[in-house]
Parts: structure tokens; C-alpha cells; sequence
């Protein structure tokens, strides 16, 4: 019964796809469907709370093989399936005020699409349903990414968001056939606790891929390129999946996954990976002008706080982290949707220009920014303890460093964006109004769930002096950003060059556009050579015809000719005859 | 209970009746004869499957053992599903390609359709052979009657080739009637097991040969681009979807029940050769930037991962392969299809030269999102399970092989730069008015997708029918 | 003295001579009635031959197979004997008796036992037809005649050459009777009959004087001689190499393989370029009987009735092609490239010639196919791979030629109109009418398999 789950938002996709606003708008199919998703969640969470239940159906057999489809529900998957419910309702109802101007059905339909795929995924126990659901989510994605697809960049995008995607999908599917293949069951649970019978080879092979299909999933070094790009997206879209749901989804992998990764001993090779990935964002959050840009960045950079917790032996921290870091960063994007909606642009120095200092913009903002920052008592800085609980002293000192980036990256925005008020009233729609208020108040005090987390999912969190040295930093970040981007525009504009003269490197963007071009130019080669086979048999082709037009000069029409042929056979045949002999 | 022969009868009616219809001055329309035959065999096709099939057999020459006797095998199931559905989707294309000569056009449909099915169906191996020379033959009349420029030398181009792979067959057939006194597919299966194994290895590498012409695979594969290319879109659907099984089918035969001890010394050799050719395929396609030739060298592609399949010496992997070629048979199809539907409107197939048609035609782009998810093997479509077992199967046998996955990636490089040439970005299209699909064609496709969708759904409808041990 | 189809036709072969006579004496004008006459006899013949059967004497002695072989041979000659009284407008009277005796000469010829009626029944049949090419008398048949004429003179002499060596070997002219005894006169021997035996059925390099002289024949002759006495000639090889020198057959293969295989080369290489076709289908048939011969040369049970069936396949099919050839070229049918005008002309003989082709290519379910299927078999079963191998590269080859008529002939567009088309006269209408009973024998020689 546990699909029921994902059933509202399938109904809502058929729905909207046949009815397509005709009968019914399609924003009230999906929001509805979206409540009823969450009220099933939340009551299979209640039903199944401290239980562990497995649901299994056979797909397919071949031969003695079965193919089965296994839906779980525990503490932690159903906890995941309220979370991405709740997000997923909010972020609907602020699309009906974002989506207004645009053809509403095709959105909606696959928005709805990727809802069922996500929660079909965290409540799978299958991995052939898990990819099913994974990949679902790759395919959704592509089509909001080029939901205008007219414009040239978009197209772009989407298709760079499929390609790096699709290569951790591909090592995703790798990595379950190896499995597959060495256990003959493809049910998570069932895996995990016949590890042992794997050959230590095999186990290092499928951890190395799944943890390639969670970094490009997650948009870690060398794969995070094409998030940025994927901001090419409506806002509502990069809300939900870039930043709460899809991107998380990598992180959510591991984790299910990490007595695996655990015993393979791949886990070293995830820290410097993170640790590239943080600084790198942070650098190339504090070079953007574009508002989801930085919030891209900075949800690149956040998932690498994930994967630090998931490297640290601290899976369930990073779950806690990711649930926070799905209310906060949803909120800010919605946030930056509504400024695009209402003054049509995202470059923060055009919107500095607008003087939208309202405490109606900058409450929520400065929430949400500080959640991301670490500074108590936000969401954030609670999410840090839960995230940190493992870290080496060393590890700490560099984690210090990056809040200080975050926190100077986040409020680089705020205070350049947030300068000085000189609009009138603005008319709020309420569908933005309720989405934002809500994941504000929750930013506010959902940090406080970390006290009675531990009785859904055990989770450890220290509140010791390294907290307290990093929110300290982090409000140092909030006061140096203060100092360097508040009022001063002429040394912003000469700090502003430095960096991008450095960073600008990092995107390499370059190199990616420069190795597709080799692979096509690979395929370019492989083309000619193809040519020139097919030369080569029209070729042998027209010597045929060459020796036949030669072969006529047999037939001359000479009789002493035909004489002279007729003899040499007879002689011929002789010959044969005597060498037969 | 329902005779195989029944499968065959509407056909050779229609024939007859259009014929005739010529002789009585009747204003039948060829078309309502051949669609009428097609249609009565799907029926009769579904009243099999629910009722059960019957076998038939018409000694015509004791001597040489041959008689045309229709039989089902193991495998039997899936490609006679795909050889009686197939040409009924792809009929309402034709009305793009066919300009002339209606009757002759038709005849030959129905021709080219009785002995596909005849071929499934073959218990005799003569007869199979008898067939599937009739259905070449028709192929080449096919490919050079209604193709453009250059149509004649790829036809011919074709025929050579699939000559040559007919007389390997033929050899490797004769072997097995050398040994065991006769041609029956389930006399030889039993018989073959006392042969000596160089033996059994030369009739199944004769076969394997003639299949990898046949698919085609790389490097035999060079009348490919011609023929698809040349031909009529509708016909391209015909060769892909159909033709390309036709090796695959036989070679499953000698896998599954004729030389099943012997596969094992081609296996490791067949598999890298059929990944190098995927990975080429997928290369050269990259580089392509004309729809059809692109989709042709998919089709390639995808037929040389299904032959890695077969030969991974695993029900796995061999199941795998047949729900491959029986997806793809109709995944490839609707890509033609929509290729040409695309050219009678656009008037051209080059992609550099059309561009933002998903606003002018978005039901052509849905479908087209449909057929390109397809073929990537997007889960919820019947690849994906194809692709699934292919590179299970393959791996059981020998692990490196799973890096064949990785033609998948390139094969979504040039999915992905088709879709944004096409429908994404700018509207380059010609001035005149475009007409999006509808009626007939918006049919075709429906279907096509409803059933690549509920084979990806349910494919134990599929794997079901397949049984590795019945002959 | 039993009844048979020997003496019929000799009887049939002076009979009309008399008729003839007494026609002029009567002084009527026309010679319809002389020509149905000679339809009536052949048709009679054909029926005799499956009622009587054949000639049995010392020198003369009936296979299994010579039944199917006679018959086939009668009803062929009957056919196109036909198929020529409606083509000619004025056919001279002593065409019919020449034409009896030519057909009497091959039935002879497939049944002969001994050296001696062998080269008397060779003559029988091919003296007369030097007349049948000559029908129309003007430089270019004259040509043709000469040149078949001299190639001919040369065999026979080579073969009583050839025959009185074998004789003073073996000490005797009966087939049966040849044991060998002195090995220095009876090889030579061998080679040499073999020699003068193997022009009628145009084995490479014996067959020069074909390409020419079919070409110059009339086509509905070139129907005749591509299909009665080349069926002949290599019936008479058969028999040779069958009764007469069975223990040369352990060193013959080598040669007669030699002779098969360059007899399928040479024409299918030069087949390629030609652009008329008439003689595109000539090169075509002697490479057919190349084929044949392959079977011959296995010398084995299985492949002699492979060879026969063959013979029996390329022969109705090259008949079938030349008739339907010859209905096209009289409406001004002469390069391949003309076809693309013919599709008005005659749609039968389009399709005859389409169907005569596909039989000649080895497509199912024409018995050219099966045909080639069992000469395959045959080779398979006695070993011989690599032959097969180098067969399926030459048959290639003549895929090509072939299919290049097809390109012509079904070319696109629309085709022109109405004007070309002539109402048919019953003579043409009856002429297709043969074509097409050529074309129900193509397919229903799949019965004749069974048989075999």
C-alpha cells in the first residue's frame, strides 16, 4: 500500500494531461493532488512510525531471475516523503501566482511528473525502481530546464544538465547490475545486510559508482556545471528541484546506501571531492551577479557540507541537514522568483537599482540567508551541529573557513541587493505570500526539531566550542559583507573585477564545451572513416564493371579466333586430365 | 485450436483480390484490400494467442525434406507479434511515400508482410529460408521502386549483401541436413547434440556472420546508410523494424536450440565486436546531422547491443536481446515514421535546416520526445527493460563488457542535440503553412506509443511468451 | 516394333514433306495448315512420350530420367515451335521438317547408348538447326550460321575422332561394353569426345560460336537453341561420363569442375557491360548451363538428378525469356535501357521476362531457386564447401545483371501514354498465352521436386 503515496501526483499528471485546463485549471489538479500526497504521507508516517515495513511486487521473472519492485516504509523514507510533499505543495501554490503569463499545462504536467518520480524514489526499495524513479527525475528535469525552449541558452542547458546527469545515471544503472549480478536480488534492504557475500572487488566497483551517480546528481566537482546553468529554469523549478529535491536526491542515495560505501572503503575519496567543490562554489558564488546563480552555488555548496557528513561517517546528519536545507533554500528561491515576477530581472546590481528595501522582501531574506550561513538560532546553525558531530579538528578548521565564505557570499547578496528602500506599496498575491511565510516561519524554528529528531532518526549533535566558533564566524561573514557591498559601489566594482579575473577560471566551462567538442569531433572521424568503407565497395563494385568491359575482348567475332579458343581447350582439358592422372 | 495457416490466407487473398480486382474494372481501392488483410490477420493473431495455436504442415518433397510446415517455437511469439503489428502502424505513412502505381505497391506490402510472418512461424528450415528470400526479394523491389536518387544502387547494394548472408545461412542450414537427414527445426534440435563440436561450431559461425550482415553490425554493415537512406521513410520503418530481426531471429534459433554448446567459443569475441559496434554506431551518429541517417545508425546501435545479448550465453541476457529487437521494432518505426511526416511538411530531413517546431507542431514534438525517451531507454518505455537485461546479461559473462553502457551516453549527446536542433531554439521552417498530425497519423502514432509504454510497463507480457526451452 | 516417339516423329518428319508436296501439286497458297500440321505432331509426340516412352534398341537406351527429359524436351520444342509459326509472318515449309528432325535428333541424342548413335543423333540435331538460324536470310544470319556451322563441323569431327580412339582402346562403341584396356589411347580419347561434346551445350571454351550465333538467330530460334539442344548436349555428357567412363569419373572431377566453374565465369563477367539485351541474356544462359554442368561434374547419384532438375529449369526459363524478349523486340525492344518504354507494350511478356529472370537469378519459389538449392546440396553433401563458396561469389555477380534489367524496366514517372500502345491481333494475344503457360511451368516444377 506504501505506493499510495506517489498515486495523488500520477493521477495529477494523467489529469493534466488529458484534461490540459479545459475542464479543470491545471494548478488546482496538481496543488490539490500535492495536498493529498502529503496527507497520505504524513499518515503513513504516523501508521508506520518506529516500524519497518517492506512491500514487495514481482515485475517480471526470467528464468529462475526475478525482477521485483519492493516499496519501504520506515522512519526515514517516510520522513523524506512528508518533507518533499510539504515542499512540493508550497512551491505548487507560489506557481500559480509565478506561472501566471505562461501555458500552464505542459508545466504543471511535468512538475507533476517529477513529484511522482521523487517520491516514488525515497520510497523505494527496489534499485531497478530507484533508477526508474532516478532517471524519471533526469528526464523532468531536462524538460523544466528547457520549458522555454526558444531561448538558445536554455536549450543549452538542459541539455548539459541531461548529459552530466545521464553519465551518474549510467554509473547508478552500472553499479545495480554489478550488484544485481552478485547477489541476484534487487531489494536495497535485502543488499545491505548480505554485504558480506560480495567480492571485495565488486563492492569498491558499485561503491565508486554510486557515489559518481550521487555527485553528478548533486552537482559536486567535476559535475556541478550544469546546475548553474539550469537556473535557466523557472524560479519555481529551481526551488523544488535544484535546490530541495532533485540535487538532494544524490545525497539520499548515499545515505540509504552507506553501510556499502562504508564497507567498500571508497569513503576517503569523497572528502577532497567535497572539500573542492565548497571552496570552488564559494568563490564562484561571490563572482555571479545573478541571483539564482548564487543561490545555485551556494546549494553546490551545501550539498558538499552533505556529502562532508556522509564522508564522516555521520549519515544521518546529513539527512538532518538535508531536510533543513530543503526549507531554507526553497524559501530563498522563491524569494528570488518573486523579485524576477516583480521587477523582471535577477542581476543584483539592477535590482539594487530598484531600492527594494521592504521589510516584506528583507525579513524572509535575511532569514533565509542566515539559515544558510549558520547563524543562530536559524535553521542553519542547528543543521550545522547535527552536520559537524564527526568532524576531525582539522576537518573543523576548514569548515570554519568555508561558513566564513558562505556567510560572506550570502550576505553579499543581501546587502547589495537589500540597499535602500524607494518603491511604493506593493500588492502581495497571496499564493506567494503563504509559501514564503510559511517556510519562513519554519526556518525560524525548525532548527529546534534537532532536540527531538533523535527519536525519529538517531542523530548526534554536540553543541561544543567549535559551534560556537563557527556561528561566530559566520556572523563575521554577515558584517564583512556588510562592510565591503553595503554602501561602498566604487571598491565593490574593483573587488568585484579582482574575483573574476580569478574565478572566472573555475567554471570551465571552457573545457566541457571544449571535450564535447572533441567527442564530436571523435564521431566526426569515425564518420569518415565510414565514408570511405562504403567508398571502398563502390569501388570494388566498378572494377567489376572495369573487368568486364576488358573480358569482352574475348568475344572479337573472329572466327579463327573462336577456333584457336576451341583448340587451346581441348588442350587444356587434357592437360587436366593428365594431371588428374 | 486457431491454425497457423490462417495467418497466411488473408494475405494470399488480398493478393489474389487486387489482382483480380484489375481484371473486373472493380473501383476497390487498393489500399481498403491490403489494410483489410492486415487488419483480419491481427485478429486472427489475438484469437491464437487467447485460443492457441495449431500447427500445419504441407509435405511437398519428401526427398529433400521439404515441406512448408508452420510450427511455434520458444521464440517464436514476440517477433510474430512485431511482424503482424508492425506494417499495420506503419500503413498510414505511406500515403507521403507511394506517388504512383498504387496496385503494384500494395501487392508487394502484402507480399513483403505474408512472408515475414511465414518466416516466424517456419518449423521447416527450407521453408524459413524459402520465405526469407521472398521477403529480400520484395525488400529490394521495395527500397528501388519508391526510393530517391541514387535508390538503384543502394538496393542493390542491399540485395548483394543480404545475398551473401542468405547463401551462408543456406550452407549452414545444408550442414544441418547433412548430419541429421532433415530439415525440421525440432528433428535437427535433437539430433544436433551427437555432432561433433568443429562441426556445430562452423554451422553457428556461418550464422553468426550472417547476422552481423544482417543487423547490420559493424564492420559488415556498409549497405546501411544507403538503403535506409534511399528508401521511402515508411519503407526505412519496414527495414528497420522488421528486416533487421530477420539474422537476429535465426541466429537465436541455432543459439537457443540448435547449436547451444557451441555458442560458448564465439561468445567473448561476438560481444567485443558487438560493443566496438555499438560505440561506432553511436560515434558515427553523433557526427550525423540528417535525421534519418541519424536514426538509422541508431537503429544500429541498438541492434548490435541486442547481439551482445544473444551471445552472452545467459537466459538473461538472450531474453534481454529478444525484448530489445521487438521494443526497438517499434521504437525505431515511429522515429521513421515522424522523420517522414517531418519531411512531407518541412520538405527536408536535414536538422540544421529546421528549428523551433515544438511551437508550430507540438503534437509532432510529443511524439517525438516519445520516440527519442524511447530509444534512450527512459524508464516507463520498453527499452529501458531491453537495455536493462542486455548489459545484466552481458556482464554475467564477462563484467568488463558493462562499458558498453557508456554508448548510451553518446547515444543521449545526439538524441539530445536532435531535440534541440528541431524542435527547440528558433522556427527555421519553410514559409508555407504546417499541418501538425492528425487524423490517421495522429492514430499511428498513439498507438505506437501505447505500446511501447505498456511493454515498458508490464514486460512480462512480452517475456512471458518466451520460452528457451521449447522447440 | 513397339510404339514409340522416335518413330513418331520420323514418321511425323516425312509426313510433312508429303503434305507439303501435295500442296503444291494442289497448288494452295497457304502453309498454315502445314505448320499446324507440325504442331499436331510435336504435341503428339509429347503425349506419346509419356504413353510409349522412348526408343529401346542396342544403341539406344532410356534412364530414369530420360522420360522427364523427353518430355520436357517436346514439350518445349512444342511450345515454341508454336510460339514461332504465330511470330513469322511467311515461314518456309521446310522449316517444320528440319524442325522435326532437329527435335527427333535431341530426344535421340538423350537416349543414345553407344558412340555411334550418339554422333549420328548429335548431327541429326544440330544440321537442321543451321536452317533454324537462317530463317531470315540476310548477312548478319548468315553470320550466325557460318560460325555455328564451323564449330560444329570441328566438334563432330574431333568427337568421331575422339570415338574411334575409345574404340580401338575398349574394343567397342557401346557405352556399356567400355572397359578400359589401353590407357594411352582411351585418356586422349576421353578429352577429345569430351571436346566435341560440349559445343551444343556451350561449355567455356567450346561456346565462342554461341554469343554470336544466338545473336544473330531470330529470338524465338534462340529460344529453341538455348534450351532443346543444350539440354541435350549435356545429357549427352552426362550419359558419357555416367556409362561410359565410370572409372574416369576419380580423375575427371578436376576437369570438369574446371570446365563448370569457367563456364559460369567468363559469360557472367562479360554480362556485366552489356547494354543490349538479347545478348546480356545469352552470356546469362550459357552461364546456366555452366551450373548445370557443375552437378554433372560431381558425378554422383544426388547430383545428376540435380543437374537434370537444373537443366530443366534454366531451360524453361531461357525459353521463357527469349519468347517474352522477342514479343518486345518486335514492338523495337533491343537495349536494356528501352525497357523503361515497354511497360505498354505487353504486359505479359513483362512479366515473363521479369519471372524468366527471377527464375535464371535462383529466387524462391521459382524453380530456378530450387534448382540451385539442390545443386548446393549437392556439393555440400560430397564435401565440396569451398565450391560453394566460389559459386555464391559468382552468383553475385549475376545478381547484378540481372537486377540492372529490373532497374530499367520499372523505372518511375509516369510512362508514356497511350500512343505506343498497338491493339494486339490474336497472334499476339496467343503468343502471350504461351508465355504464360512458360511461366505456370515455372512454378510448377516445385511439384517436379517431389518427383525427384
Amino acid at each position: 500500500m506504501i505506493y499510495l503515496i506517489l498515486l495523488p501526483m500520477l493521477v495529477s499528471m494523467i489529469l493534466i494531461a488529458f484534461i490540459k485546463d479545459r475542464l479543470l485549471k491545471s494548478h488546482w489538479i496538481a496543488v490539490s493532488m500535492a495536498f493529498l500526497s502529503l496527507v497520505i504521507s504524513s499518515v503513513f508516517f504516523y501508521l508506520y512510525l518506529s516500524k519497518n515495513v517492506v512491500e514487495n511486487f514481482n515485475w517480471f521473472n526470467i528464468g529462475s531471475y526475478a525482477f521485483q519492485i519492493s516499496f519501504i516504509a520506515n522512519n526515514l523514507h517516510l520522513l523524506m516523503a512528508v518533507v518533499v510533499s510539504l515542499i512540493s505543495l508550497l512551491i505548487l501554490i507560489f506557481s500559480i501566482f509565478y506561472m501566471k503569463k505562461e501555458k500552464q499545462e505542459r508545466y504543471y504536467f511535468e512538475m507533476s511528473l517529477f513529484i511522482s518520480a521523487m517520491l516514488g524514489l525515497v520510497i523505494s526499495n527496489s534499485f531497478i525502481l530507484f533508477y526508474v524513479f532516478w532517471e524519471l527525475m533526469s528526464i523532468s528535469s531536462y524538460l523544466l530546464i528547457s520549458f522555454w525552449y526558444e531561448r538558445e541558452t536554455a536549450s543549452n542547458a538542459a541539455k548539459k544538465a541531461l548529459i552530466l546527469t545521464k553519465i551518474g545515471d549510467i554509473s547508478l544503472l552500472a553499479g545495480i547490475i554489478i550488484l544485481f549480478a552478485n547477489t541476484g536480488t534487487l531489494s536495497i534492504s535485502a543488499t545491505i545486510s548480505n554485504l558480506s557475500t560480495i567480492p571485495q572487488g565488486y563492492l569498491v566497483a558499485a561503491a565508486a559508482l554510486f557515489i559518481i551517480a550521487a555527485l553528478s546528481k548533486s552537482a559536486q566537482f567535476p559535475f556541478y556545471v550544469w546546475l548553474p546553468d539550469a537556473m535557466e529554469a523557472p524560479t519555481t523549478v529551481s526551488a523544488l528541484l535544484h535546490s530541495a529535491t532533485m540535487v538532494a536526491s544524490g545525497v539520499f542515495l548515499l545515505i540509504i546506501i552507506s553501510p556499502l560505501i562504508y564497507a567498500s572503503g571508497t569513503l576517503i575519496y569523497i572528502l577532497p571531492i567535497s572539500l573542492i567543490t565548497i571552496f570552488v562554489s564559494s568563490f564562484l558564488a561571490l563572482d555571479s551577479v545573478d541571483t539564482k546563480r548564487i543561490l545555485a552555488y551556494s546549494t553546490i555548496d551545501s550539498l558538499a557540507f552533505m556529502f562532508l557528513a556522509v564522508a564522516t561517517l555521520n549519515p544521518n546528519g546529513a539527512l538532518f541537514y538535508l531536510i533543513m536545507h530543503a526549507v531554507f533554500k526553497s524559501l530563498l528561491f522563491l524569494l528570488a522568483g518573486e523579485l524576477l515576477i516583480l521587477f523582471g530581472t535577477r542581476n543584483i546590481f539592477k535590482l539594487r537599482g530598484y531600492g527594494i528595501k521592504k521589510p516584506i522582501f528583507y525579513v524572509p531574506a535575511f532569514i533565509g540567508l542566515s539559515s544558510l550561513a549558520g547563524i543562530p538560532p536559524f535553521l542553519g546553525f542547528f543543521a550545522h551541529a547535527a552536520l559537524s558531530y564527526n568532524f576531525s579538528a582539522s576537518l573543523e578548521a576548514i569548515f570554519v573557513i568555508a561558513t566564513f565564505l558562505t556567510s560572506l557570499f550570502s550576505f553579499r547578496l543581501f546587502f547589495t541587493v537589500y540597499h535602500e528602500d524607494k518603491t511604493e506599496k506593493i500588492r502581495e498575491d497571496k499564493s506567494a505570500i503563504i509559501p514564503i511565510a510559511t517556510l519562513s516561519m519554519l526556518s525560524v524554528i525548525g532548527g529546534f526539531s534537532l532536540f527531538f529528531f533523535n527519536s525519529i532518526i538517531p542523530i548526534n549533535y554536540s553543541f561544543d566550542l567549535f559551534l560556537v566558533l563557527d556561528s561566530i564566524i559566520a556572523l563575521l561573514g554577515l558584517f564583512a559583507a556588510y562592510y565591503l557591498y553595503s554602501n561602498r559601489d566604487a571598491s565593490y566594482a574593483k573587488l568585484d573585477k579582482k574575483l573574476k579575473s580569478i574565478f572566472g577560471r573555475l567554471t570551465y566551462d571552457g573545457a566541457l564545451s571544449a571535450s564535447g567538442i572533441a567527442v564530436t569531433k571523435f564521431g566526426g572521424l569515425v564518420d569518415k572513416f565510414e565514408g570511405l568503407l562504403g567508398k571502398a565497395f563502390d569501388k570494388i563494385s566498378s572494377l567489376s564493371f572495369d573487368l568486364s568491359y576488358v573480358s569482352r575482348e574475348l568475344q572479337s567475332g573472329d572466327l579463327s579466333n573462336y577456333v584457336v579458343i576451341f583448340i587451346v581447350g581441348v588442350i587444356i582439358v587434357m592437360a587436366l586430365m593428365l594431371a588428374g592422372v | 485450436m486457431i491454425d497457423l495457416i490462417y495467418l497466411i490466407l488473408p494475405e494470399i487473398v488480398g493478393i489474389a483480390l487486387l489482382y483480380l480486382k484489375n481484371a473486373f474494372h472493380s473501383n476497390l481501392s487498393s489500399k481498403t484490400v491490403s489494410y483489410g488483410a492486415m487488419a483480419v490477420t491481427l485478429v486472427i493473431l489475438f484469437l491464437g494467442i487467447i485460443f492457441g495455436f495449431d500447427g500445419f504442415n504441407l509435405m511437398i518433397s519428401k526427398a529433400i525434406d521439404f515441406s512448408v510446415s508452420f510450427n511455434l517455437n520458444g521464440i517464436s511469439l514476440p517477433f510474430l507479434f512485431l511482424a503482424v503489428l508492425l506494417p499495420i502502424l506503419v500503413l498510414p505513412s505511406y500515403k507521403y511515400d507511394i506517388a504512383d502505381r498504387d496496385l503494384t505497391f500494395n501487392a508487394l506490402l502484402l507480399v513483403i508482410y505474408v512472408s515475414l510472418i511465414a518466416v516466424f512461424m517456419s518449423s521447416n528450415l527450407l521453408s524459413l529460408f524459402m520465405f526469407m528470400e521472398i521477403s529480400l526479394l520484395s525488400a529490394f523491389f521495395a527500397i528501388f521502386l519508391w526510393g530517391g536518387d541514387g535508390s538503384f544502387n543502394s538496393a542493390m547494394k542491399f540485395l548483394i549483401f543480404t545475398q551473401i548472408s542468405s547463401m551462408l545461412i543456406l550452407t549452414s542450414f545444408l550442414m544441418a541436413f547433412l548430419y541429421t537427414g532433415s530439415f525440421s527445426l525440432s528433428s535437427i534440435a535433437s539430433l544436433l547434440h551427437g555432432a561433433n563440436s568443429m562441426y556445430l561450431s562452423i554451422m553457428l559461425l556461418l550464422i553468426i556472420i550472417a547476422a552481423i550482415i544482417k543487423f547490420p553490425v559493424f564492420p559488415l554493415h556498409v549497405w546501411m546508410p544507403g538503403a535506409y537512406y534511399d528508401s521511402a521513410t515508411s519503407i526505412t520503418a519496414m527495414l528497420s523494424g522488421l528486416f533487421s530481426k530477420l539474422g537476429g531471429y535465426v541466429l537465436l534459433l541455432f543459439i537457443v536450440f540448435l547449436t547451444p554448446n557451441a555458442v560458448g567459443y564465439f561468445s567473448m569475441p561476438v560481444m567485443v565486436l558487438a560493443a566496438i559496434s555499438a560505440f561506432y554506431a553511436a560515434f558515427v551518429a553523433l557526427s550525423k546531422k540528417d535525421l534519418k541517417l541519424m536514426f538509422s545508425y541508431s537503429s544500429m546501435l541498438y541492434m548490435s547491443l541486442a547481439l551482445m545479448g544473444m551471445m552472452s550465453n545467459n537466459p538473461i541476457g538472450i531474453e534481454g536481446s529478444i525484448f530489445l529487437m521487438v521494443s526497438y521494432g517499434f521504437i525505431s518505426p515511429l522515429a521513421f515514421v515522424l522523420t517522414g511526416y517531418l519531411k512531407s511538411q518541412a520538405g527536408t530531413t536535414d536538422m540544421t535546416k529546421v528549428g523551433g517546431l515544438m511551437k508550430k507542431l507540438p503534437v509532432f514534438a510529443l511524439f517525438f520526445f516519445i520516440a527519442i525517451f524511447a530509444s534512450i531507454g527512459v524508464p516507463g518505455f520498453s527499452n529501458f527493460i531491453g537495455e536493462f537485461l542486455v548489459f545484466l546479461g552481458a556482464f554475467k559473462f564477462y563484467p568488463l563488457l558493462i562499458i558498453s553502457i557508456v554508448s548510451m551516453l553518446i547515444a543521449t549527446g545526439y538524441y539530445l542535440s536532435s531535440i534541440k536542433m528541431v524542435l527547440f531554439e528558433k522556427f527555421l521552417g519553410p514559409v508555407r503553412k504546417l499541418r501538425d498530425l492528425n487524423g490517421s497519423e495522429l492514430i499511428q502514432a498513439g498507438v505506437f506509443s501505447l505500446v511501447i509504454i505498456i511493454l515498458g510497463i508490464l514486460p512480462y507480457i512480452l517475456l512471458n511468451s518466451i520460452n528457451l526451452g521449447a522447440v | 516394333m513397339m510404339m514409340n516417339v522416335q518413330y513418331m516423329l520420323i514418321i511425323g518428319a516425312l509426313l510433312v514433306p508429303l503434305v507439303d508436296l501435295l500442296r503444291r501439286l494442289l497448288k494452295v497458297k497457304s502453309t498454315k495448315f502445314i505448320h499446324y500440321l507440325t504442331v499436331i505432331i510435336l504435341a503428339l509426340a509429347f503425349v506419346f512420350e509419356l504413353l510409349f516412352g522412348n526408343l529401346q534398341s542396342s544403341l539406344f537406351n532410356s534412364t530414369s530420367y530420360s522420360y522427364f527429359i523427353n518430355g520436357f524436351i517436346l514439350l518445349l520444342s512444342t511450345l515454341i515451335f508454336s510460339f514461332m509459326v504465330l511470330h513469322f509472318d511467311k515461314l518456309d515449309t521446310y522449316i517444320d521438317t528440319l524442325f522435326i528432325m532437329t527435335v527427333l535428333g535431341a530426344t535421340l541424342t538423350v537416349i543414345s547408348s553407344n558412340f555411334l548413335s550418339l554422333i549420328i543423333s548429335l548431327e541429326l540435331m544440330s544440321i537442321p538447326s543451321y536452317a533454324l538460324v537462317l530463317i531470315v536470310k540476310d548477312k548478319r544470319h548468315l553470320e550466325g550460321t557460318f560460325k555455328y556451322l564451323f564449330i560444329s563441323i570441328l566438334s563432330i569431327a574431333l568427337l568421331v575422332f575422339g570415338s574411334s580412339l575409345i574404340f580401338l582402346s575398349s574394343g567397342s562403341l557401346s557405352f556399356s561394353s567400355v572397359s578400359t584396356v589401353n590407357y594411352l589411347l582411351f585418356l586422349p580419347g576421353i578429352a577429345i569426345v569430351l571436346a566435341g561434346v560440349s559445343y551444343e551445350a556451350t561449355l567455356v571454351p567450346f561456346h565462342s560460336w554461341a554469343p554470336d550465333t544466338y545473336d544473330a538467330a531470330d529470338s524465338t530460334v534462340t529460344a529453341f537453341l538455348s534450351s532443346v539442344p543444350k539440354a541435350a548436349g549435356l545429357i549427352a555428357i552426362i550419359h558419357l561420363f555416367i556409362y561410359a567412363f565410370p572409372l574416369a569419373q576419380k580423375f575427371m572431377l578436376v576437369v570438369l569442375m574446371t570446365l563448370a566453374i569457367a563456364t559460369i565465369i567468363v559469360p557472367s563477367i562479360i554480362a556485366i557491360s552489356q547494354s543490349k539485351l538479347k545478348r546480356m541474356l545469352i552470356y546469362s544462359s550459357i552461364a546456366q548451363s555452366g551450373f548445370a554442368f557443375v552437378g554433372v561434374s560431381l558425378l554422383s547419384t544426388i547430383s545428376i538428378y540435380s543437374a537434370v532438375f537444373y537443366v530443366f529449369a534454366f531451360a524453361t526459363a531461357d525459353a521463357l525469356v527469349f519468347l517474352s524478349f522477342s514479343m518486345l523486340e518486335s514492338r523495337g525492344v533491343s537495349l536494356i535501357s528501352d525497357l523503361g518504354k515497354a511497360k505498354n507494350l505487353s504486359r505479359v511478356s513483362i512479366a515473363g521476362l521479369s519471372l524468366g529472370l527471377l527464375s535464371l537469378a535462383g529466387f524462391p519459389p521459382t524453380i530456378g531457386f530450387f534448382g540451385k538449392l539442390l545443386i548446393f546440396m549437392s556439393l555440400i553433401f560430397q564435401g565440396y564447401v569451398w565450391i560453394v563458396i566460389v559459386l555464391i561469389a559468382l552468383l553475385l555477380f549475376s545478381t547484378f545483371y540481372y537486377y540492372n534489367v529490373f532497374r530499367k524496366m520499372y523505372r518511375k514517372g509516369p510512362f508514356s501514354v497511350k500512343s505506343n500502345y498497338i491493339k494486339p491481333d490474336i497472334k499476339w494475344v496467343l503468343k502471350e498465352a504461351i508465355i504464360i503457360i512458360l511461366m505456370v511451368m515455372i512454378f510448377a516444377g516445385i511439384m517436379l521436386v517431389s518427383a525427384a
